[in-house]
């Protein structure tokens, strides 16, 4: 299907619903996800036309004394897994770009949890530059959620910022504290091990 | 108060195409008519605009602007400033003239102050739209100027008609957002005789999805909507303001940063808002 000749709420409607701590690369049909202070980057090679999209946020309680060191792997495991799935696919690393989205303050609130959206977001800028993956478009921070649409064929991606109302932040609250919660339970690894200079 | 009720009533006037704008736009109006005429000279244009004093400094003034003047080569005769800036740019000031106007529409002190500040954001938005399609969108920088000149008039006919319900403005406006905004826009859009070019922009900032990277006439306005430092006051009320938090919205242009090109920009976008707001 031709996704650039359709208007961005019929693409919305043909799109799979990417949840937090997922990511998910398709060969044809569009992805979207409903992002808070999480942040979802999309991945995306232009020669092979592959393309996906991950949803995450680096876990925010400290619990040892290795806690810097187990947010970053926490991160890293959601950008490399959607890496290596496109590698896998016939991505090329040095053709990759990146669109990222999110990291907004939808709750109320003043204090540390007003950070976990920046936290997320320069997690995710710091990231795609050490990797050496341009940053092509981006939208990060403020009170608002955020839904975002992307088409794996093309690499086109549209951002909506969304009134937060109680209701809706209460549901993007309770995802990303469901997700947050099985960050602290088991620590993740990665498949293609991290090396720490 | 039932908020969505008064929102369906005040989108049912608009449609039925009662728009009446105020009587001193006449000749903003006809300015606009004239610029249709395929046979229409510079010098009934002049002669026409000269009559109307607001729409006359806001000719000369943006003619003198660094945006349309970088050589600083100023003018001061309605004549010359036509010439310089051209049929499509003056079509833009008439309609902008329109906008301002309904300013007046309002029917108290305090609901003229919303609408005096939904013009000062209108004044920044359309001069963004005039830099962004320039510099980033690759846009026709006029077409993006008068985009931006009427994307907020479904908000001056609402401020206009919130008399009618009292508490309307003090109340919860999310419901105005997306389709309410869209139906109200639409009907006054179409009072004013804007082009199908720019009725699809606005179409696009209804809508809310900005591509990104911004490509077309809609992704601009709506970038320029989302940088503008001066927030409409319907966001307030429609929960949709940034509520004094950063945003950091950024695109890569040509190995450059969107951020860097429109903080070189600044000088035109402020002239622009200057010779609006005059």
């Amino acid at each position: 299907m031709d996704y650039s000749k359709l208007s961005s709420q019929e693409i919305e409607r043909l799109a799979r619903t990417i949840h937090p701590g997922a990511w998910a690369i398709e060969p044809d049909r569009p992805l979207a996800t409903l992002l808070g202070s999480c942040v979802a980057v999309c991945l995306f090679d232009p020669q092979a036309r592959i393309g996906g999209l991950n949803h995450f946020m680096l876990p925010n309680i400290r619990r040892s004394s290795n806690d810097d060191v187990d947010t970053l792997l926490s991160g890293s495991y959601a950008m490399e897994a959607l890496l290596n799935a496109l590698l896998m696919k016939g991505a090329k690393k040095n053709r990759l770009q990146a669109k990222a989205f999110g990291g907004g303050t939808i709750i109320n609130t003043s204090g540390p949890l007003m950070s976990i959206g920046t936290r997320n977001a320069d997690f995710t800028k710091e990231w795609l530059q050490r990797e050496g993956i341009p940053l092509l478009a981006s939208d990060f921070l403020g009170p608002w959620s955020r839904k975002v649409l992307f088409v794996p064929t093309t690499g086109d991606a549209f951002c909506r910022r969304l009134v937060t109302n109680m209701a809706t932040a209460e549901v993007i609250a309770r995802e990303e504290k469901s997700y947050a919660d099985t960050l602290l339970q088991k620590p993740k690894t990665t498949e293609k091990k991290i090396e720490l200079f | 108060m039932d908020v969505q009720a008064a929102l369906d009533s005040i989108a049912a006037d608009a449609a039925r195409g009662d728009i009446v704008f105020p009587t001193h736009t006449d000749i903003a109006l006809r300015v606009q008519r004239l610029l249709d005429d395929p046979d229409c000279s510079i010098d009934q244009l002049s002669k026409l605009i000269s009559a109307e004093p607001i729409l006359s400094a806001r000719v000369v003034s943006i003619a003198n602007s660094v945006a349309y003047n970088p050589s600083g080569r100023a003018m001061s005769d309605v004549r010359s400033a036509v010439s310089r800036l051209g049929f499509k740019t003056l079509r833009t000031l008439a309609t902008a003239l329109v906008v301002r106007q309904m300013q007046g529409m309002a029917q108290s002190p305090e609901h003229r102050v919303l609408a005096g500040r939904l013009w000062e954001h209108t004044a920044h938005v359309a001069a963004l739209s005039r830099v962004i399609a320039k510099r980033v969108t690759k846009q026709d920088p006029e077409a993006a100027f008068f985009a931006g000149i009427v994307h907020e008039v479904g908000g001056f006919y609402l401020i206009s008609r919130a008399s009618v319900f009292p508490g309307l403005l003090e109340s919860n406006l999310e419901t105005w957002y997306g389709e309410g905004e869209a139906q109200v826009g639409r009907s006054v859009l179409h009072a004013l005789g804007v082009p199908a070019n720019i009725l699809e922009a606005l179409e696009t900032l209804w809508d809310g999805y900005l591509a990104m990277p911004a490509e077309s006439l809609g992704d601009t306005l709506l970038l320029a909507d989302q940088l503008s430092p001066v927030e409409s006051p319907l966001t307030d009320l429609a929960g949709m303001s940034r509520k004094g938090m950063p945003a950091d919205i950024d695109l890569l242009v040509d190995d450059e940063m969107m951020s860097s090109i429109l903080a070189d920009s600044a000088e035109e976008v402020e002239s622009l808002i200057a010779a609006l707001k005059a």
